[in-house]
C-alpha cells in the first residue's frame, strides 16, 4: 500500500479504475458461474429423479414376477440417455436384480442399495429410488449420471468469462488511460507550477484555471496563496531593509558609546592613579617632614625651658613662637597624613562597640576646654536607652572633636550644643550626633566647598581663626568609612549645625563600598571581617546610660 | 416371456402333479396378477366389501392360497378364499383358480361364466386357449404365464401393459401384432 502512495496520480487513477472494473466483473462472473453450477446440479438431480421414478414404475411388474430378463431389457433401453453411466435394480432384500452399465465394469456398482436420495460424488451424480408397488416396498433403483457434460460446460463458461474479463479489462485500461487526463492533467500542471515556484522562487507566477471543479477551486486557492506570499514577501523585504538600516544605526551608536565608555574609564583610572600617587606622595612627604619637625619642636621647648631658667624674656617669646608654629605644622602634617591615608585607601578601622554616654563622658573634658577658650557655654544631651554604637572610637572621637573645635572656633561667647538622638532614615536605624553653635554661620554659596580639603572659607579665616582647613574633610572621610555621613545646616550670622549620622550596624556595611567603590581592598575587607564577632551583641547586656540622660554643664 | 423359477426344487421335472412349492409360487403369482388387473365399474361391490377368491377343482390349493392372501387386499377389498363347486358360485368370484385337468369340466365352467368380470387362472396353455384369462405354463423348472387378451376383454378386465410385457399374449380372433 505504501508503494501505491508513491505512484503518480495518472497511474493511480488508471489502477483504481482497473481494479474496480475487474473486481466488479469478477464478482458478476463468479456469481453467474455459481448460479449456473447450482442450477445445473438442481436440474440434473430433478431429471435423474424423474428418470428413476419412471424406471421404478416400469420395473414393478418385473420385480413382482421376478423377471430379470424383462428388467434387464428395460434397463438396456436407458442407453438412449447419453449421460447415464450406470443403472441397477435391487430386490427388496438388497440383492442386485438387473443392471446396466456404459463403458464401465459391473463390479463398480454398489453391492447393496444405499440411502434413498441423490448425492454428488466425484464427477457423478448417484441416486437411489425406492420401488413401491401398491403401497409395498419391493425394491430399489440405482442410477448414476455422468457429470462430464456439466463440467465441460462450466469449463466453457470459465473460458468465456476469462475472455470477457480480459477484453473488458483491456477496454477499461484504454478508456481510463484516456479519461484519467481529465483529472490528472490539471493536477499535474498545478504540481508543475508549484515545483517551478519553489525552484525559481518566482512568486509572481500564477496557475491557469481550466474548470470550476475542485481542481479549479484548488487553482484559485493556489493563486490566492501566491498573491499573499508575494505581498508578504514585499512587506518582509521592506521590513528587512528597515531593520538593516536600524541595526546599522544601532551598531554605530553602540560603537560610539563603547568608545565613550572606554575613554571615561581610562580618564577615571588616570584620575584615580594620579589621586593615589598624590596621596602616596603626601604621606611620604608628611612622614619625611615630621621627623625634622619633631626635632625642631623638641629642641625649641628645651631651649625655652633653658631661657625660662635664665629669665631671658625675649628668647622665651621667640622660642614659644617657634614651638607653636612647629606644633601647628605638625598638626597640619598629621592631618595631611590622615587624609592621604584615607585617600590612598590605607586607613584601617578598629571596630568596637561603645555607648554614646561613654564617648560623651570621655570627651567632655576636652570639649569643655575647647569651649572655654572663646567663652562659650557647652551643653550636652543624650537620648535614653540608646543601643551601643559600632565604630572606630579613635576616628569617631577625632571627627567629633573636629566639629566641636570648629564650632568653638567660629563662636564667641555663644552656646555650643552636643546632642545624641536615634533616628531611622529609609528603614536604617542610626544615631545622629548634632553639634550646633551660635557662631558666624556659613554662606550658602560656601557650603559645597566646606568638606573639601584645604578649603577654609577664605584665606583670612586661617589667619583669623587658625586651623589647617582639613578637619572637616578628614571627619567626613572617617564617617563615610564607618558607613555614616556628615551634613550641615547653617544660617549666616546665626550659627551652624553639623550632623554625624552613623547606622547602628545591625547588618553588613554596604555603604562602605558605595563610599569608596574604587578602593575595595584594605578598608572594606577590614570592616567586613570584623563584623561577625562584633555585631552580635544583645542590647540589654550592656549598661544603660543614666548619668548623662539629662542636660548638664560639665 | 416372464418366468419365475421353481426355486431350489431339485429334480422337479415336468411331472403332471403340481408340487407344494408350485402351489405357493402360483398363489403368489395369482396375487400379483390381481395388482395388474383392473375390474370394471362396480364389479367388486361397494368400497370395503369382501371379494371372493375361488378355488375350483383342486382342494390342495385352498390352504396355500389362503396363506398367500392372508391380510392382503384386491383393489382395496378384503379377500376370502372359498371352494367353488357350482357354476353359480363361480360367477360371484373376483378371482377363480381352476384346478384339475378335466377339459370338459373346465370348458363348462368357462362357458358358464360368460362375460362375468371374473379373473380366471388355470393350468396349461389349453386353459387360455379355451377362454381362460391367464394360464400358468411350465417351462423347464420355471413357471411362465400366458394371457388371453380377448378373454380378458370379454370379462371386462383391464390388464396392465406391464403384465402383458412379462407374459405371453394369446389372441383368439385373427392374429394381430403382438406387443
Amino acid at each position: 500500500m505504501r508503494a501505491f502512495r508513491d505512484v503518480s496520480i495518472k497511474r493511480k487513477l488508471v489502477g483504481i479504475n482497473m481494479l474496480t472494473s475487474s473486481v466488479a466483473l469478477m464478482l458478476a462472473c463468479s456469481t453467474f458461474l455459481a448460479y449456473e453450477l447450482v442450477t445445473y446440479r438442481k436440474t440434473a438431480t430433478q431429471q435423474l429423479t424423474t428418470l428413476a421414478q419412471i424406471v421404478a414404475d416400469s420395473c414393478t411388474a418385473a420385480l413382482a414376477f421376478d423377471d430379470r430378463r424383462s428388467a434387464g431389457e428395460m434397463l438396456a433401453a436407458l442407453r438412449a440417455e447419453p449421460n447415464l453411466a450406470a443403472a441397477c435394480i435391487y430386490t427388496r432384500d438388497g440383492r442386485p436384480f438387473a443392471s446396466f452399465v456404459r463403458g464401465e465394469s459391473r463390479r463398480d456398482l454398489p453391492r447393496r442399495p444405499g440411502k434413498e436420495g441423490a448425492e454428488f460424488k466425484d464427477r457423478h451424480l448417484e441416486l437411489f429410488e425406492r420401488v413401491a408397488f401398491d403401497g409395498e416396498w419391493i425394491g430399489t433403483v440405482y442410477l448414476k449420471r455422468d457429470l462430464g457434460d456439466m463440467y465441460a460446460r462450466l469449463e466453457r463458461y470459465a473460458g468465456i468469462v476469462l475472455g470477457v474479463l480480459l477484453f473488458s479489462s483491456l477496454t477499461a485500461l484504454l478508456l481510463s488511460s484516456m479519461l484519467q487526463r481529465v483529472i490528472s492533467v490539471p493536477t499535474l500542471r498545478l504540481a508543475e507550477m508549484a515545483t517551478r515556484v519553489s525552484v525559481e522562487r518566482d512568486y509572481s507566477l500564477r496557475a491557469a484555471k481550466r474548470g470550476n471543479d475542485e481542481i479549479g477551486a484548488l487553482v484559485d486557492s493556489f493563486n490566492e496563496m501566491m498573491g499573499q506570499i508575494q505581498s508578504r514577501n514585499m512587506d518582509l523585504y521592506e521590513a528587512q531593509s528597515a531593520l538593516e538600516r536600524h541595526v546599522a544605526e544601532l551598531c554605530g551608536e553602540i560603537a560610539r558609546r563603547r568608545r565613550a565608555q572606554e575613554e571615561a574609564l581610562a580618564a577615571k583610572q588616570a584620575a584615580e592613579e594620579s589621586s593615589r600617587a598624590k596621596s602616596a606622595f603626601l604621606a611620604k612627604m608628611s612622614h619625611e617632614l615630621r621627623t625634622p619637625l619633631n626635632a625642631i619642636i623638641g629642641y625649641s621647648e628645651m631651649l625655652r625651658e633653658d631661657a625660662e631658667d635664665k629669665q631671658d624674656i625675649r628668647s622665651i617669646s621667640d622660642l614659644e613662637r617657634i614651638t607653636t608654629a612647629g606644633k601647628h605644622l605638625k598638626t597640619l602634617i598629621d592631618e595631611v597624613l590622615d587624609l592621604s591615608k584615607v585617600e590612598a585607601g590605607k586607613a584601617e578601622l578598629v571596630w568596637e562597640d561603645v555607648l554614646a554616654t561613654q564617648i560623651l563622658d570621655d570627651a567632655a573634658g576636652v570639649m569643655e576646654t575647647l569651649a572655654k577658650k572663646n567663652g562659650n557655654k557647652l551643653t550636652m544631651r543624650c537620648a535614653p536607652n540608646l543601643p551601643p554604637m559600632h565604630v572606630d572610637i579613635v576616628k569617631f572621637r577625632q571627627s567629633l572633636y573636629n566639629l566641636v573645635r570648629n564650632a568653638c572656633k567660629f563662636t564667641r561667647n555663644g552656646a555650643i550644643g552636643v546632642s545624641v538622638i536615634p533616628v531611622t532614615v529609609d528603614g536604617v536605624e542610626s544615631i545622629e550626633w548634632r553639634v550646633s553653635d551660635t557662631g558666624i554661620g556659613i554662606a550658602p554659596d560656601q557650603m559645597h566647598k566646606l568638606f573639601q580639603p584645604f578649603s577654609q572659607i577664605d584665606g583670612s579665616t586661617t589667619r583669623k581663626y587658625g586651623g589647617t582647613g582639613m578637619g572637616l574633610a578628614i571627619s567626613r572621610r572617617f564617617c563615610e568609612l564607618m558607613g555614616g555621613s556628615i551634613a550641615v545646616a547653617s544660617q549666616p550670622g546665626k550659627g551652624s549645625t553639623f550632623v554625624i549620622r552613623l547606622p547602628l550596624h545591625r547588618h553588613p556595611l554596604p555603604d562602605v563600598k558605595v563610599v569608596l567603590p574604587a578602593r575595595a581592598d584594605g578598608v572594606t575587607q577590614t570592616a567586613a571581617n570584623q563584623l561577625p564577632t562584633d555585631t552580635v551583641r544583645p542590647d540589654g547586656a550592656l549598661p544603660q546610660p543614666g548619668s548623662l540622660s539629662g542636660s548638664g554643664r560639665l | 416371456m416372464a418366468a419365475i423359477s421353481l426355486a431350489d426344487e431339485a429334480g422337479a421335472g415336468p411331472s403332471a402333479a403340481p408340487t407344494h412349492s408350485e402351489y405357493e409360487i402360483e398363489s403368489a403369482m395369482l396375487y400379483n396378477f390381481t395388482k395388474f388387473v383392473v375390474w370394471p365399474g362396480s364389479a367388486l361391490g361397494a368400497a370395503g366389501a369382501t371379494v371372493v377368491a375361488g378355488v375350483w377343482g383342486d382342494d390342495r390349493m385352498i390352504p396355500v392360497l389362503q396363506a398367500a392372501l392372508r391380510n392382503k387386499t384386491i383393489c382395496g377389498h378384503p379377500v376370502v378364499v372359498r371352494r367353488i363347486d357350482s357354476s353359480a358360485d363361480a360367477i360371484s368370484c373376483a378371482v377363480l383358480f381352476v384346478g384339475g385337468s378335466d377339459r370338459k369340466e373346465i370348458g363348462r365352467i368357462l362357458q358358464s361364466l360368460g362375460r362375468s368380470p371374473v379373473l380366471t387362472v388355470g393350468h396349461r396353455v389349453q386353459f387360455s386357449r379355451m377362454g381362460g384369462v391367464i394360464a400358468f405354463i411350465r417351462d423347464g423348472n420355471r413357471i411362465r404365464f400366458e394371457i388371453n387378451v380377448d378373454a380378458a376383454d370379454r370379462a371386462g378386465l383391464e390388464v396392465s401393459s406391464k403384465l402383458l410385457r412379462l407374459g405371453a399374449v394369446w389372441r383368439e380372433a385373427p392374429p394381430q401384432a403382438r406387443n
